[in-house]
């Protein structure tokens, strides 16, 4: 006879340790518990990821909620994710599916496994440049285009030399692993 | 302070066998009949009518002048026996000894047992000693009440009140009376037309001989004591006769000056001067001062000119007046939020609030009772509702707004039964439905062909041509749904009015995270506030329905009825008093009390003050004492106790949760070792660090109380934790150690949480023994 609960699909069962993992990180950069999250979907809705490539944030919070950490680190999805932030800035609970992805990736990477193909397209860029990637334009609610100029924000700066500065941020990733 | 000439009696019950076979009582009498001022007696059941014939005897021939009953605890008896001992003597010249819950039923060892006892009564012998009279207070009561605001909930309460022959003032800050009420076109669960309840209402108010309507008026100052309050009340110039005007509306048609209609909340215009709303209370014309060109400019004056019955006065001025009352209802509503600036693009015309539809289902609204686009005037072939905007929402307010589910439900089936082929949708997260007829009501929206969805949307978008749309994830069927909707209403969150919470500041009642005025409690006393004497009703507590509203106005009215039920009052001063020669007047015991029962000339308001001896604990001078504990009497009850037995664990106990906590124990017959000594506290928030301090040798000192946020006076547990962090430093800096001092948090039915501890703390003393 098993204990607790059972994922009937797979066999599998929760990871209570990495989620206990999980829940100190989050708690490390200011955010609560994914228990908190009461499963309005609202991050879902708004998701940039989730037109284009089916991302669910709120689907990613409760599989992590029941501690099924194991089918997040392998999923494809939290790769889709952009970074936008928005499901933090929208979630009526102060959650960040976000950083709770990160976590994840995190653990993913520092499990030795290798990187996704665009994934190491955008490390090329951060190594190059500093930025995951180049400022793009985007249309408004009232369907304005908005980029940095219109919203009077200064252009974005470059590394003046490329080797040097690729040489400082290799270093510095490299000192993160240690 | 005992007069030496007088002697102490001592009452030793047997309860049975339930004491006397743990406790030897002739042991006891004994011991203490060796001391020539006691004279001591026993019996087998002291409760019953012999047992008190026995101390009525004995306070008839005997020359006693104070008492001790060494018997069960005083949650039991304690009623009892003040009743019997108040035909002879002042009903606080006795202590009482728990001998049974603290000691018979809790230890096995009957000469450990016994040696306890005898330190227990030791220390009520000491304690009592040191009592004094406790003298009864008649206080003058003002039988006239003042209620706050006119909405719903306002005018219950008055109503109730004046009915039962009570004056009532009724205070209202707008034109008119009826409040947020009056705005709404129908009401759930019934779906009756809102003006058609509240109406009769509003014309009984207006003419009950017992209520005084003020309108235009604010209360603006406030003194005075529970049952004699003086409260100065504001009114605005109307600058239109009520005598004269007959409400025939030429003025307003008149009036060259178009502004937006505060009522119709932006939906409709109205003049300078006008009626507030069709059939208000009272109906009669006022002029808004900041848009009046006569009243800013000295230009126009058509109204006056126009009016058939000369009622315009310009001239009128604003009218300060004061009013003694006893009592106080505080009833000054909500508001809905402001919800531009977020992602909800509320900023567009066709973005509206629950209370916005409201106006448009209602006949006499802007709209005629149409439901049409703000922005064209077109009836909507889309119609979306999306609750819980800015409720449940950690970034504006984490509480739910109540009414949001069940008005929302309504407001679909009535667009429904409007727009017979519109496409209505409903975007909720959870529907809460707890209430009678309220989860049937919630069927009967689904049978209308209502869409609900299970999700939220992120943000409202416009497209090119102005439409608004959004996406929403639907839960239930894991799809993205783009929704295109000519009108979206947004579950509102509510708010305190602007009213409350200058209330809550002007009356010094303490509100929550919320902003909502605080109840007393929230379960047990949902209309009381911490101020004797002034009472919350309606949505200023709470959002909350009509229904919970009218609850609230009659659990108001009747707690008032209670108050002021005669012109005077009489109350045991079992409360503080301040010695004044030795006050400094440094203000902390004002600031410490939570129930502003402290003066700033430094007068007790008997009345307001609980007893709680919250104030005693922070006195720098020791001047302020509550007379039922006084330092002297707490301190000799803890050498009584240590005189007889020096290896002590003084375990200081809340009356409410530790206490109790300790006789659940008793009853449970939970043993523990004779070690613990405990005593008996209104709150812990009495203890000073001085008190602490005052051990003379306790081995160890217990503080429990009722844990955090479960105080029963607020915030003793809080204070206490205070007093005692700082009492562990000192003690750790005399070297006798501060882990010698331990809070225990704990609620009232915990017996074995208690059993536990006082097993810890005596292995502790113990181990330290070896």
């Amino acid at each position: 006879m098993s204990e607790g609960i059972v994922d009937l699909f797979n066999m599998s069962k929760p990871e209570k340790d990495k989620y206990k993992k999980l829940e100190e990180q989050l708690s490390i950069i200011g955010i609560e518990s994914p228990n908190i999250c009461y499963q309005c979907s609202k991050c879902t809705s708004g998701c940039e990821a989730m037109k284009l490539l089916e991302l669910q944030p709120h689907s990613i919070m409760a599989s992590a909620k029941d501690g099924f950490i194991e089918e997040i680190l392998q999923s494809d999805e939290i790769w889709d994710c952009v970074g936008c932030y928005k499901c933090v800035e929208r979630c009526p609970q102060k959650m960040s599916p976000v950083d709770l992805m990160y976590i994840i990736k995190n653990w993913y990477v520092s499990s030795g496994k290798q990187l996704p193909g665009d994934y190491q397209k955008l490390l090329q860029n951060i190594l190059s440049t500093g930025y995951t990637q180049t400022p793009l334009d985007i249309n408004d609610k009232k369907n304005k285009i908005c980029n940095r100029k219109t919203l009077s924000l200064p252009d974005i700066k470059t590394p003046k030399d490329q080797q040097k500065f690729t040489k400082i941020i290799s270093e510095l990733a490299m000192e993160g692993l240690k | 302070m005992k007069n030496s000439n007088k002697k102490i009696g001592v009452f030793l019950c047997h309860c049975g066998d339930n004491i006397a076979e743990t406790v030897d009582i002739k042991k006891l009498k004994d011991y203490f009949s060796k001391n020539k001022d006691l004279i001591v007696k026993d019996h087998l059941f002291l409760c019953s009518e012999s047992g008190q014939n026995m101390i009525l005897n004995a306070l008839k021939n005997e020359d006693i002048d104070r008492l001790v009953i060494a018997s069960c605890s005083p949650k039991h008896h304690w009623n009892i026996f003040k009743n019997c001992i108040e035909q002879k003597l002042n009903p606080y010249m006795w202590e009482m000894a728990n001998i049974r819950e603290h000691c018979s039923w809790v230890h096995t060892d009957k000469e450990k047992a016994t040696k306890k006892a005898m330190a227990l009564i030791n220390g009520a012998i000491a304690k009592v000693k040191h009592h004094n009279p406790i003298e009864k207070k008649e206080i003058s009561i003002n039988r006239d009440v003042l209620v706050i605001g006119a909405g719903i909930a306002g005018m219950h309460t008055a109503l109730e009140l004046a009915d039962k022959d009570f004056h009532v003032s009724l205070v209202e800050k707008s034109p008119a009376i009826g409040g947020n009420m009056t705005k709404l076109g129908r009401t759930f669960p019934t779906d009756d037309c809102s003006m058609c309840t509240e109406s009769p209402i509003m014309n009984e108010v207006s003419s009950h001989p017992n209520i005084d309507m003020m309108t235009l008026s604010e209360i603006v100052d406030f003194s005075g004591r529970p049952g004699e309050y003086v409260v100065t009340v504001k009114t605005q110039p109307r600058y239109v006769d009520p005598e004269k005007c007959t409400g025939c509306g030429l003025c307003t048609e008149k009036c060259p000056v178009s502004i937006p209609s505060d009522y119709e909340l932006g939906l409709k215009n109205t003049k300078a001067i006008h009626i507030p709303f069709d059939s208000c209370v009272p109906e009669i014309a006022f002029i808004e001062p900041d848009a009046c060109l006569k009243l800013t400019k000295d230009k126009c004056g058509l109204c006056e000119k126009v009016c058939p019955a000369d009622a315009i006065d310009y001239n009128q001025k604003s009218i300060t007046k004061k009013l003694k009352i006893g009592a106080i209802v505080v009833a000054t509503g909500y508001k809905q939020m402001d919800l531009s600036k977020t992602e909800y693009n509320f900023e567009h015309p066709d973005i509206i609030n629950g209370l916005q539809l409201e106006r448009m289902i209602t006949p006499a609204g802007p709209t005629k009772g149409k439901i049409l686009c703000p922005s064209s005037g077109k009836e909507p072939k889309t119609v979306t509702f999306i609750q819980c905007v800015g409720s449940r929402d950690q970034r504006h307010h984490e509480y739910c707004s109540n009414i949001c589910c069940m008005y929302s439900a309504k407001n679909a089936k009535i667009t429904r039964a409007k727009i017979p082929d519109a496409d209505i949708n409903m975007c909720y997260i959870d529907i809460r439905a707890p209430g009678r007829r309220y989860e049937e009501y919630y069927r009967l929206l689904r049978q209308n062909n209502i869409k609900m969805i299970m999700g939220k949307p992120s943000e409202i978008m416009e497209d090119t041509n102005g439409g608004l749309f959004f996406d929403i994830f639907d839960k239930s069927t894991n799809k993205l749904l783009q929704i295109n909707s000519d009108l979206i209403v947004l579950a509102t969150a509510l708010e305190p009015s602007d009213g409350t919470k200058k209330m809550t500041e002007l009356l010094n009642l303490p509100y929550g995270m919320d902003n909502y005025i605080s109840p007393l409690h929230v379960k047990i006393a949902p209309v009381d506030t911490t101020s004797e004497g002034i009472y919350v009703a309606g949505t200023s507590e709470a959002p909350k329905s009509i229904q919970d509203c009218i609850t609230d106005a009659s659990s108001a009215a009747s707690r008032i009825a209670t108050l002021l039920k005669s012109d005077t009052s009489v109350i045991d001063l079992t409360t503080a008093e301040i010695d004044l020669d030795k006050c400094t007047e440094c203000g902390k015991c004002i600031q410490a009390c939570n129930y502003s029962a402290i003066t700033k000339d430094y007068e007790i308001i008997d009345m307001a003050c609980r007893g709680c001896g919250k104030c005693v604990a922070v006195c720098p001078e020791e001047a302020i004492q509550i007379r039922q504990l006084t330092n002297d009497q707490l301190r000799s009850q803890i050498d009584g106790i240590l005189s007889i037995e020096p290896d002590s664990i003084i375990a200081y106990t809340t009356e409410t949760c530790g206490y109790n906590a300790a006789d659940i124990a008793g009853v449970s017959r939970l043993k523990y070792p004779s070690s613990i000594k405990i005593v008996k506290l209104p709150c812990v928030g009495r203890l000073s660090v001085d008190d602490i301090l005052y051990e003379k040798g306790a081995k160890r000192v217990m503080v429990v109380a009722c844990p955090e946020g479960l105080c029963h006076y607020i915030d003793g547990t809080e204070a206490a934790i205070k007093t005692i962090n700082e009492a562990k430093k000192i003690l750790d800096k005399k070297g006798i150690g501060g882990e010698k001092l331990l809070f225990v948090p704990i609620v009232s039915p915990d017996g074995p949480k208690f059993q536990k501890i006082c097993e810890e703390e005596d292995k502790k003393i113990r181990r330290q023994a070896k």
